[in-house]
Parts: C-alpha cells; sequence; structure tokens
C-alpha cells in the first residue's frame, strides 16, 4: 500500500490541467472568499452575468441568474428585480420548454399575483412530471388564491404524498385552517415548524403562521410563545417582531407593542406595519408619530401606483381601517378581486364596501368570505359591523360574538369597537 | 390576516444558509430537500481481489436513521450517472446510468453503460438508447455477472468519516481546532479533549446509513486509458422527451463543502467539470511554494518549521507532515490544479492500493477506506497560503497577499492539526484506514452492511448509552 508524496512531480500532471491552470490564472484570481462569508446577491448577479456574457446560450446561467433575481426580489421587495428574471425566463423558455423554468416561472408568476398563469405553468409541470413536488404546491397556491379550494387541497395532497416537510406541512395545515379545521391546521404547522428545524428563516416563519392560528382562536399565550420563539429561531424575522407587536397590542401593551413593530419594520418597511404603528401611536396620542407613519403608507400607495400595481388588498384594508382614501380602498379591492377570488379578497372586498356605505354589496362578499367557517375574527368582526349597517340586528350580535369569542382581544382598537357595538345592540 | 401560505417556500429554499457538510452530505440548498438527489460521496478503485475490473460507488440519502430504514429509497424521476474522461478533456465519454422503478415490494435498479451521444453530454444529457451493457435488479441486493456488469443499489453503511460536528465549531468560531492546544502564542485553542484510547474525534456519520449504487464491470471497457478522470452527477428531468438537467454532482470529497460559498453551492453543482477552472479557480487559494512570497520565510519549507515548532507535526496535538520540507513545489497554482476540475483521478494501470497521494492529483481514485479528510487537511496545512496575522512574525505574516486566506478565515484553524483525531494518535501516519465505525467487505459491495435498527443486537440502549442490548430478536434483518 502506498502513501508516498509525488507531487514533486508536477510535471506528470495531465497536459489538459496544466492547459486549464493557465486558463485559471487568465481570470484574475481576487482574495479568497471564506468559506463562511456570505456571498451576496449582488456578487451572485455580478457573477451569473459574466458567465452569460461568456456563454449567452447557456440555459442553466441564465436560470441561476433568474434565480438570483427572485432571491434579490425577496430581500428588497422591489419587483423590479422579478421583472428581470421574468424577462430572463422568458428568453429561456422561448429556446426550450425546461423544467425548471418552467417552475421558477410559475413561482414568479406567483409572486406577481398572476394566479391563473402561475396554475397554467404548474398543471403543465406536473401533467409532465407528476412526481414534481414543487409544482404541485405551486400549483395548490395558485388554485388557493383564485378560491378554488377543492383543487388547492387536491394538489397539497398530492404534494405531501410526493414529500412530506415543511413545505408541504405548511401548505396543508393552512388549508385545513381556512376551510375551518383549526386543530389540523395547527398539528400541520407543528410538523412544519419541526422539519424546518436546521433552517432558521423557514422556521421562524413557519412558526409564526402557527403563532397566527393561535392567535386569531384565543390562544393568545401560546401564540406569543411561538412568535418569540421564532425570533430566537431567527432574529431577522420581520413578521415575527410584528406579530409578537400583534400580541402585545392585544394585551394592552402598547409601547412595548411599538417596540416590536419597529423592528419589523426596520427590518423591512411591509406597509401593513406602518398601518399597524399609525393604529397603536394614534392610540397613544402621538399624533406626530402616527402621521408619519401615515406618510408611509401614502409613499407605499403612490409607489404601487406608479409601478402600475392597481390591485392590494392589504393597503384596502388599512386605508378602510384609518377611514381615509376609501375610494381608493374600494378601488385596490376590487381591483384585487379581478385576480383573486379567495376568501381573505372577499373579506377586504366587503370591509371595503362597507366603508363606502355599499352595505349589499359589502353584505354579499361578506357572506363568501364565511362561506369556509375559516375561524377569523376579523371575518366574523366585519361581517357584524355590516348586518348591524343593514339593520340586522341579530345576526350583527351573533357574529361579533362569534369574532369575540375566536380571541375576546383580537385587535387592541377593533375587539373594543365590537364590544360598544354589541353594547349599543343591547347584549 | 393569514398571509398566503408559503408561496414563497421555494424562494426561501434559495437563500437557506445551511452549515456546511462533508463530505458532501447536504451540501447546498437545492438539495437539502431532495435527500435522494443529494451525493453523499462518490469513490472510484480498482477491486484490490481483481484489478481488471473497475468499481464505482456514490451515495444519496445522508444521514439515513437505521430506525427508519423502509422510508429510504432512490429516486424514480432522477437519472443517476457516473460520467468518466478517458481523454483528459473533463467531458465525459463513457457513462454508467441507473434508474430507478417503485415496484409492490421495492424497486427495481436498471443499470445501462456505454459511451454517450456526444451531442448529449455535460449538464443536459439523454438516457441512452439501446446501450451496450445493460442489466436491471432490485435494490437491496447484488445484481448481475461478476465477469461483466455487477451491481448492488441499496442501504450500506455510510463510510465516510468525519468530526464533522467539531468542524462545524471551528468555522463557527466556538471552538478553534479539533483538539485542544494548551499554551500557544495565540492563547489556549479550544478543542476536544483526548481520551484513553489515543482518539478525540466524534465520527458524525458513525451509526448512520446511506443509499449506495455500487456498479463494477471490466476495466478493459475503457478502452486504452491509462488515466480517468470520474465523477458522479444526479438529474432530474429536462422537460424535454428522454431529457434530464443535473442538478448535483461530486468528484473529490469535500471540495464543494470546504470552498464554495454557500450561495453559490447550488451554481457549482449543476456545473461541469470542464468549466471548472475558469469558474471557480478563484475560491482556492494560492499554494505556497520554495519561493518566499511576502519576506517572512512563506514557503512550504517556512510552513513545515512552524508546524513544527507549534508541535502540529508531532502526535499529542498534531499529525506527521504529509510532505517533505523540501518539497519542491513552484506553482502557486498547484492546490487549483490539483483540486480542479472537480473529479476522481484514477490510474487504472496502477495497483489498487497505490494511493498515489499528488501524483496526478490529491489521491489515484477513491477507495472507501481511505482516510481523505486527513489527507486533504495535512496537505492544506502544508500548502495554502495564508496571511497570518503580523504580530506573531511568523513565516506568511507579512504583506496582504490576494490569493492568500484571510487571517480570519476559520479553515486555517481546521486544517491545522492535520486529522480530526478520530482515530488514536499512534495510527495516524497511515492515511489508508479512515476509522469507519463499521468493517468494510473485501469483495463486492465492499462498503459495510447498514447499520442495525436501534434494539438489535450489538446496539446500545438509549437512552443509557453505556447498556449494550443483547439477544433481543426483533427480525428486522
Amino acid at each position: 500500500m502506498s502513501s508516498s508524496v509525488e507531487w514533486g512531480r508536477c510535471p506528470r500532471l495531465p497536459h489538459f490541467l496544466c492547459a486549464i491552470s493557465i486558463i485559471g490564472a487568465s481570470v484574475g484570481l481576487g482574495d479568497v472568499p471564506k468559506i463562511n462569508a456570505d456571498y451576496t446577491t449582488d456578487q451572485q448577479i455580478k457573477l451569473y452575468e459574466s458567465w452569460i456574457q461568456k456563454d449567452p446560450s447557456s440555459i442553466a446561467d441564465k436560470i441561476l441568474l433568474a434565480g438570483a433575481y427572485i432571491q434579490k426580489t425577496r430581500e428588497t421587495t422591489d419587483f423590479g428585480y422579478l421583472q428581470r428574471a421574468s424577462k430572463i425566463l422568458d428568453q429561456v423558455l422561448a429556446v426550450k420548454q425546461d423544467n425548471e423554468a418552467l417552475h421558477m416561472r410559475s413561482v414568479v408568476e406567483l409572486t406577481l399575483h398572476h394566479f391563473s398563469k402561475a396554475a397554467e405553468f404548474a398543471g403543465a409541470m406536473v401533467a409532465k412530471s407528476p412526481g414534481d413536488w414543487q409544482s404541485w404546491g405551486t400549483l395548490g397556491d395558485a388554485q388557493m388564491e383564485m378560491g378554488n379550494y377543492d383543487a388547492g387541497r387536491a394538489a397539497f395532497e398530492r404534494m405531501l404524498a410526493l414529500k412530506p416537510g415543511l413545505a408541504s406541512y405548511n401548505r396543508i395545515g393552512f388549508y385545513h385552517f381556512v376551510t375551518g379545521d383549526t386543530e389540523a391546521g395547527i398539528k400541520y404547522l407543528r410538523d412544519a415548524a419541526k422539519a424546518s428545524a436546521q433552517f432558521p428563516e423557514n422556521k421562524a416563519w413557519c412558526l409564526v403562521d402557527l403563532g397566527n392560528m393561535y392567535f386569531k382562536t384565543g390562544r393568545m399565550d401560546d401564540a406569543e410563545a411561538a412568535y418569540r420563539e421564532a425570533i430566537a429561531a431567527f432574529p431577522a424575522s420581520h413578521s415575527a417582531h410584528a406579530a409578537l407587536g400583534s400580541v402585545l397590542a392585544a394585551r394592552g401593551k402598547l409601547e412595548d407593542a411599538v417596540t416590536s413593530y419597529k423592528r419589523a419594520q426596520s427590518i423591512t418597511p411591509m406597509v401593513q406595519y406602518a398601518g399597524a404603528l399609525y393604529d397603536l401611536y394614534t392610540a397613544l396620542g402621538k399624533k406626530e408619530l402616527a402621521k408619519e407613519q401615515a406618510g408611509l403608507v401614502d409613499i407605499a400607495a403612490q409607489l404601487e401606483e406608479a409601478a402600475g400595481q392597481k390591485a392590494n388588498r392589504t393597503l384596502a384594508l388599512i386605508f378602510a381601517n384609518q377611514d381615509r382614501n376609501l375610494a381608493k380602498s374600494l378601488e385596490l379591492a376590487q381591483a384585487d378581486f379581478e385576480i383573486r377570488k379567495d376568501v381573505y379578497t372577499h373579506d377586504a372586498l366587503a370591509w371595503a364596501f362597507f366603508k363606502n356605505r355599499r352595505f349589499e354589496e359589502a353584505k354579499a362578499h361578506s357572506e363568501e368570505a364565511r362561506k369556509l367557517k375559516t375561524p377569523e375574527p376579523l371575518f366574523h368582526f366585519h361581517a357584524g359591523m355590516i348586518e348591524q349597517a343593514v339593520g340586522n340586528r341579530e345576526a350583527a350580535r351573533a357574529e361579533l360574538d362569534k369574532a369575540l369569542a375566536l380571541n375576546s382581544n383580537f385587535d387592541f382598537q377593533l375587539a373594543a369597537i365590537a364590544r360598544q357595538t354589541l353594547q349599543g345592540i343591547g347584549h | 390576516m393569514f398571509r398566503r401560505s408559503l408561496v414563497v417556500t421555494s424562494l426561501l429554499s434559495l437563500s437557506l444558509a445551511g452549515f456546511a457538510f462533508a463530505a458532501d452530505h447536504r451540501d447546498a440548498p437545492g438539495v437539502d430537500g431532495a435527500g435522494e438527489g443529494d451525493i453523499t460521496d462518490v469513490f472510484a478503485f480498482l477491486d484490490p481481489g481483481n484489478a481488471g475490473r473497475l468499481v464505482l460507488a456514490m451515495g444519496v440519502n445522508p444521514f439515513a436513521i437505521p430506525a427508519a430504514t423502509p422510508t429510504y429509497r432512490f429516486s424514480p424521476e432522477y437519472l443517476y450517472q457516473f460520467k468518466i474522461d478517458r481523454s483528459g478533456s473533463a467531458k465525459e465519454d463513457f457513462v454508467v446510468q441507473v434508474k430507478f422503478e417503485n415496484t409492490p415490494t421495492g424497486q427495481q435498479a436498471y443499470v445501462a453503460i456505454d459511451t454517450p451521444d456526444p451531442n448529449a453530454i455535460g449538464a443536459v444529457n439523454q438516457r441512452l438508447f439501446h446501450p451496450n451493457s445493460a442489466i436491471d435488479g432490485p435494490t437491496g441486493g447484488v445484481f448481475g455477472d461478476a465477469n461483466s456488469i455487477q451491481a448492488f443499489t441499496g442501504l450500506r453503511d455510510d463510510p465516510f468519516v468525519f468530526d464533522l460536528a467539531q468542524f462545524n465549531r471551528i468555522l463557527a468560531g466556538t471552538q478553534d481546532v479539533f483538539r485542544q492546544i494548551p499554551n500557544t502564542p495565540l492563547g489556549t485553542l479550544r478543542g476536544r479533549l483526548p481520551r484513553a484510547d489515543g482518539s478525540s474525534g466524534v465520527d458524525a456519520f458513525g451509526g448512520f446509513n446511506a443509499s449506495y449504487i455500487v456498479v463494477s464491470f471490466p476495466v478493459a471497457w475503457l478502452g486504452q486509458a491509462k488515466i480517468i478522470n470520474v465523477w458522479g452527477t444526479v438529474s432530474a428531468p429536462s422537460g424535454e422527451d428522454n431529457g434530464y438537467v443535473q442538478f448535483e454532482r461530486m468528484g473529490q470529497p469535500a471540495f464543494n463543502t470546504v470552498f464554495i460559498p454557500k450561495a453559490l453551492k447550488d451554481a457549482f453543482n449543476q456545473g461541469v467539470p470542464s468549466d471548472d477552472m475558469a469558474r471557480w479557480s478563484q475560491f482556492v487559494p494560492d499554494a505556497l511554494t520554495t519561493t518566499d512570497n511576502d519576506g517572512t520565510g512563506n514557503t512550504i519549507s517556512g510552513r513545515a518549521g512552524l508546524l513544527t515548532t507549534l508541535g502540529l507535526a508531532s502526535s499529542g496535538v498534531g499529525a506527521p507532515l504529509l510532505l517533505p520540507a523540501t518539497f519542491a513545489n513552484t506553482s502557486k497554482d498547484l492546490l487549483r490544479i490539483a483540486l480542479l476540475p472537480d473529479v476522481l483521478r484514477l490510474d487504472v494501470t496502477r495497483a489498487p492500493t497505490d494511493l498515489a497521494i499528488g501524483a496526478f492529483g490529491v489521491t489515484n481514485g477513491r477507495r472507501p477506506a481511505d482516510d481523505v479528510i486527513d489527507i486533504e487537511l495535512r496537505l492544506l496545512r502544508q500548502l495554502a497560503d495564508v496571511n497570518l496575522p503580523a504580530a506573531l512574525k511568523v513565516p506568511g505574516s507579512g504583506p496582504a497577499r490576494p490569493g492568500a486566506l484571510a487571517p480570519t478565515d476559520q479553515r486555517f484553524f481546521a486544517v491545522l492539526q492535520g486529522t480530526d483525531f478520530i482515530r488514536a494518535d499512534s495510527g495516524l501516519s497511515d492515511v489508508t484506514v479512515s476509522g469507519n465505525d463499521q468493517t468494510f467487505l473485501t469483495t463486492f459491495p465492499f462498503l459495510a452492511p447498514p447499520n442495525p435498527l436501534p434494539g438489535d443486537t450489538g446496539t446500545t440502549a438509549f437512552p443509557n448509552p453505556t447498556a449494550t442490548v443483547a439477544g433481543v430478536d426483533t427480525g428486522s434483518n
């Protein structure tokens, strides 16, 4: 057995190695990256672009670049990067119906809220490759957004059968929650959180979703624990900080809630965090700070408009809750309803109609929002207020009771309004 | 309002920051969710009992748990391939393709060997059409002909040996070295403490299985080739009829793990060896040479002297030097040349047991028992250029050199001792033995049988690790 060292005889290296070493030397070696160093998304984009420049026909490299642009979108919430990814994928798919490109295309379409297109691409993928669990997930996501819940469930179940794990548990759990089976939803989200133990960001994501289920069904301590566990797992989880803020606000700890929401906002300035901070500062009597947050909401709305985004149910709900820009609120919700008809969009549209005093339309959409018996206190709160407006006192009472029964502090402001309204009705 | 459920899960997966795993186990985000396509290790060696036969082995399903044995399978969607380059082009001109189909009782493996269509080489491939040689058989056993193609598919004990946990601690900076070193110029370097048996490492892969494909066939089928390049790939359907696109590959142990930044690991796995030097050489440090490159005596000889002075070349806190201090390298690209392209290089004319370290790559092929980790650690500690802190006033502490590892790069500490001390100090000079927890077979398929189910005879009784279960026949075998 020989373990002798023969590296001193380097000239014996195969000829091609010597040739390649010259190529390597010619590429201009910079500092050697550290193994733990973050190779940033910008660096990845630059690297992949350089590869494509050398070989413009490389489909694999274009897909890598599209993936980096999608990642950049996640990091910046700048949808311009998503458009670049989309353009590259168009180029690839014009040449070849590559599965990875098709899969990425479906994810891009989903992220752009082009749900029918996303379903079309993902449907084509699973038709070709029935074992493609990721595409079953994307197909299910798109179907759920479009309100096709049976189709969504079927896709998620296929995904679960093919690949039990974080992504499938989370999705099937969401399906169960939306369709009224809270315990099944919680069970699957717990499984998802366990399955994501190695991946802090994913773990935090699942724990926030789990916490939300607890919160909406009144298990405040469990919700807070889940949110805090999410923050411990991944301190940069903006959604976990915001969710913790919602629990703290519901517990009456408004200053602490502000701190949590501000932390979330400092990580990623989501418009809903500005909306929540507006509400909190208003309640604390800090009018100037509230005004600043309202200004941020308005800037977000202007940016959306400038980008040609007409649909945004989140913004619609914020304006409706703040009793301002109500016509815009309805416009945003209606535009969202054009592209997705899930229970959440029905509810947002119902609330926007209500605030615009179009009560019958509000009632119709609110009924649609509640058809799956989703344990969402807000659905019932909105329904109660709408029923009260149209003079259905008993229905109003029943819905407001349901909202408070799910969580007596489902929102630090709206729960109080629910109680006041019930008093007015004569509980 | 409840946000849309994980629309971005797949996007999230693009950014997951996993710890580094070795040899190639769970090496990239893209394969973390697809264990059936996550290559653990690749081996290429001549049958020690018959040097006229080439043996290739590739593992997937890292960290397969014995208790969950029935859950581990190969993917019927994927195309598993051993690629062989006989011309030195780093492009395959001979392939072994393996596909699986589910059956009512398990899986059936289909093995095909032939030269590929020259229009379907690289990262996008086609299944062989009317292959020159083909066999099929059920997973879990050996099938085929010992004089022609012979194959095994199924679970085996994971043959890789490495103190991965301590390695990850070193990379994370919570520990400094594999075994504690007191009283160095940098203070006490934190590490594991030695045991009474002279070892201190913990094999993170001990007790785990992996799903292996092992194929053997006559070397003569390769034609006149002397040195062949071998690598393993896993590909998924590309969307075109009979077409597959590669998403995972491996050649040398731990190259992707050690040298490729985590954000680029999937890109590396999707690449081809013929692009490796141009694309990835920037991630490999310069090699030391016989010429002082920073005015501090930073040569191979200087590094050997430093390691010796610090006691790292002796048992106790280190391992013997692998290269002589007089090693006559003159190329700063030596590590790049040895490590790239990422393939196993096997001289089919050498004896099966000849490791030929440094003859034409890192080692001559790879056998299951080779202590590849110690070999790589020792070569890197002697050859990798490092910008050591100026305050140390030792070879390498001169002005910054762009091709050198940064002074804060934890990889330097990981290689410093030249071993992970899995084995007792007394045996560290022999790098042909890795210290695997199971005994390798001396005949095909060479890899050790899978670890027994918990509770089977010989296993430990959790939670009391000192109690050995005896005489419990669970019928699991």
